[in-house]
């Protein structure tokens, strides 16, 4: 369960940043706006909305990555500021950038993952067991990463997630960039943890992997949300006959 | 904490298959260092002897004005003498290397000579920073004569060479063999060991920070339950090792090249050999420690600010420069340690190593010089962990 609310997160600008932005009296900008949202285990929670919508501040949030400015993040009933180490310990991240360490084997990046989070050496091999299975990973996971191909890279990837058997898992733009084999096998790994009761939220901007998958979602616009409910009431009250088209038209409302 | 024995033995392993970065910091210093100690000069003496002895060829002008020095230079070995060219195009032929130069005798020489007068003489050469061998042969070769003509005035004159040397001073330098070249190799050890120690750290740095942020494992790493601290420790182990292995590399580089000095007279290398103790070994080890720890907190805070290896490395380079100026103070002679330099970070280090090896080294002094050294480290990883803390240092 992720409970969010009144999230808020401001960034302070340098001099080149205002400069840039041709704002030179700004000191300061909201990624994060009073945003407020609840993710159920079992279901998958969609955030969605356009590059710089704030989507990947939240979920860094969420991860305690970053501090929120204000408003409260609980995450399995446990505080995000006040105790970030035991949220981090039920929590797996996965983004489009997560990178891999080359010079160790696939083995050995999960292993070390494991490590980090203090699991026994009997639940480890168990577990790791399943995904090596699972994933059809037996005959690379001796090899150097840096040896290994996108598709397989993607696997190792996909372990390390949930080699933890996290009860949360969050997702940013994890999709983004990869080829449709690598991306099927992304979406696979989120229907699984659904059906594993497991919390899921994830953030895209690709409309057709936001239908196949959300349950619920939220729609971010310039760090506010303006649309909150499950998946089938914003079908429902669409005014445009595509997904892809009642999205940019909801943006563009927002943005006059 | 036992995070950071986890991050430590991964980064170090990471590390550790980098063969080119092992190759680089550990082996090459081991290598290079000898290479430049006993190759250089071999090759210069190399180079000086051939000069000394290869045939040359040297005009003379007026020959006629001393066949008694004519007949000095000619029994010379390997000269080989011209008459025929003009005092005018002297110049020309040198420069055209159709001759190695030339020797000027004037007409009033044999007369000024016999006269009790001082003649003069003129060797022309052309030397731009070379070993001079012309003009040093051509002057060796007219001293024979200048001797002859010397002991010959003085018999004459009926002195003999005491008489023209009313005092004669005696030298006693007090300092041991062992402070002197204490003092002059403890220039160049410090300066090895702290170069080194700065690039042995900062490739791992360099790639445990910058790098990680590159490959995007960084947000992978802080997603994990491993705290700040843990991590930054870990790196920082990782980091340091690897500037104390290549600074003990550089030293180890610099015995390893006096081996290969064939030249130096036997009692220096007693010397030499007194001064490589246990004890003094053992006190530049323990220099090297806070050292090292100095560095990584500096290239850690880089690395980890920049968004790539690259802008890492750009932001390094004029550190090098900050580096390398007081790791020479060592080498300048005339400055000492005393209270205040033993405050100055780097500079008091390649110091305090010069006492080291001479033996000269005073306990106060090697207690402030590490309570300086590793108050900066400390002040360092607690820099370096507020600055890890800082949102727009990670996510930038």
């Amino acid at each position: 369960m992720i409970e969010v609310q009144y999230l808020t997160k401001e960034f302070k600008l340098n001099r080149k940043q205002r400069k840039e932005a041709g704002t030179p009296h700004l000191r300061k900008v909201t990624a994060v706006d009073k945003v407020s949202f609840q993710c159920v285990p079992g279901r998958i929670f969609g955030l969605i909305g356009p590059n710089g919508a704030g989507k990947t501040t939240i979920l860094r949030m969420i991860a305690t990555m970053l501090r929120p400015t204000s408003g409260t993040i609980r995450v399995q009933n446990e505080d995000g500021v006040k105790h970030p180490e035991k949220i981090r310990k039920n929590l797996g991240f996965l983004s489009n950038n997560t990178g891999l360490y080359h010079r160790l084997t696939a083995e050995e990046m999960i292993q070390y993952y494991a490590d980090l989070y203090a699991m026994s050496p009997p639940n480890y091999f168990k577990r790791r067991n399943e995904l090596y299975a699972l994933l059809d990973m037996k005959d690379f996971a001796h090899r150097r990463i840096g040896n290994l191909s996108s598709g397989m890279k993607q696997k190792v990837s996909i372990a390390r997630t949930i080699i933890h058997d996290p009860d949360v898992v969050v997702f940013d733009e994890p999709t983004t960039g990869l080829d449709v084999l690598s991306s099927r096998a992304i979406v696979e790994l989120i229907m699984r943890c659904r059906d594993e009761g497991k919390t899921v939220i994830f953030s895209s901007h690709r409309m057709a992997e936001v239908e196949n998958l959300c349950d619920d979602i939220a729609i971010l616009h310039k760090g506010k949300i303006f649309f909150n409910d499950t998946f089938e009431v914003f079908k429902n009250q669409m005014k445009t006959p595509t997904l892809e088209e009642e999205f940019i038209s909801l943006t563009q409302d927002k943005s006059a | 904490m036992r995070r950071v024995g986890i991050i430590f033995r991964k980064e170090l392993k990471d590390m550790l298959r980098d063969r080119r970065t092992i190759f680089f910091m550990i082996v090459f210093p081991i290598l290079i260092i000898p290479l430049l100690i006993g190759g250089i000069p071999k090759i210069m003496t190399g180079i000086m002897k051939e000069k000394m002895t290869e045939e040359i060829t040297i005009a003379i002008i007026g020959r006629e004005n001393s066949p008694e020095l004519m007949s000095v230079i000619v029994a010379v070995d390997s000269i080989d003498l011209v008459f025929h060219i003009e005092e005018d195009s002297i110049e020309t032929f040198i420069r055209n290397k159709e001759i190695d130069g030339a020797l000027k005798i004037p007409e009033n020489f044999t007369e000024k000579i016999n006269s009790m007068e001082t003649a003069q003489l003129a060797i022309i050469y052309l030397s731009t920073g070379d070993f001079e061998a012309v003009k040093k042969r051509l002057e060796r070769a007219v001293n024979i004569f200048i001797d002859g003509k010397r002991t010959e005035r003085m018999k004459q004159l009926g002195v003999n060479l005491n008489q023209l040397e009313p005092v004669q001073i005696a030298h006693q330098n007090i300092a041991s063999d062992k402070e002197q070249i204490g003092k002059i190799a403890g220039g160049w050890l410090p300066y090895m060991f702290i170069l080194y120690c700065f690039m042995g750290a900062m490739y791992p740095a360099l790639d445990l920070g910058a790098g990680e942020k590159e490959r995007g494992t960084i947000e992978t790493l802080l997603s994990s339950p491993a705290g700040r601290m843990e991590i930054l420790l870990g790196k920082y182990g990782v980091i340091s090792l690897f500037g104390f292995l290549s600074a003990i590399s550089g030293v180890l580089g610099l015995i390893v090249g006096l081996q290969f000095i064939t030249d130096i007279p036997a009692e220096i290398i007693e010397t030499a050999k007194s001064i490589i103790q246990v004890k003094t070994i053992a006190l530049i080890l323990l220099l090297i420690v806070p050292v090292s720890i100095l560095f990584s907190a500096i290239l850690l805070s880089i690395s980890i600010y920049a968004k790539s290896f690259k802008e890492a490395q750009s932001l390094v380079t004029p550190i090098n420069i900050l580096i390398i100026v007081p790791a020479m103070v060592g080498m300048i002679p005339g400055i000492e340690l005393n209270w205040k330099t033993a405050l100055f970070p780097i500079v008091n280090i390649s110091l305090i190593s010069k006492d080291i090896l001479a033996g000269t080294v005073s306990a106060g002094l090697l207690l402030e010089v590490f309570g300086s050294m590793i108050f900066l480290a400390v002040i360092g990883l607690i820099f370096t962990r507020w600055w890890f803390n800082r949102e727009e240092v990670i996510f930038r």
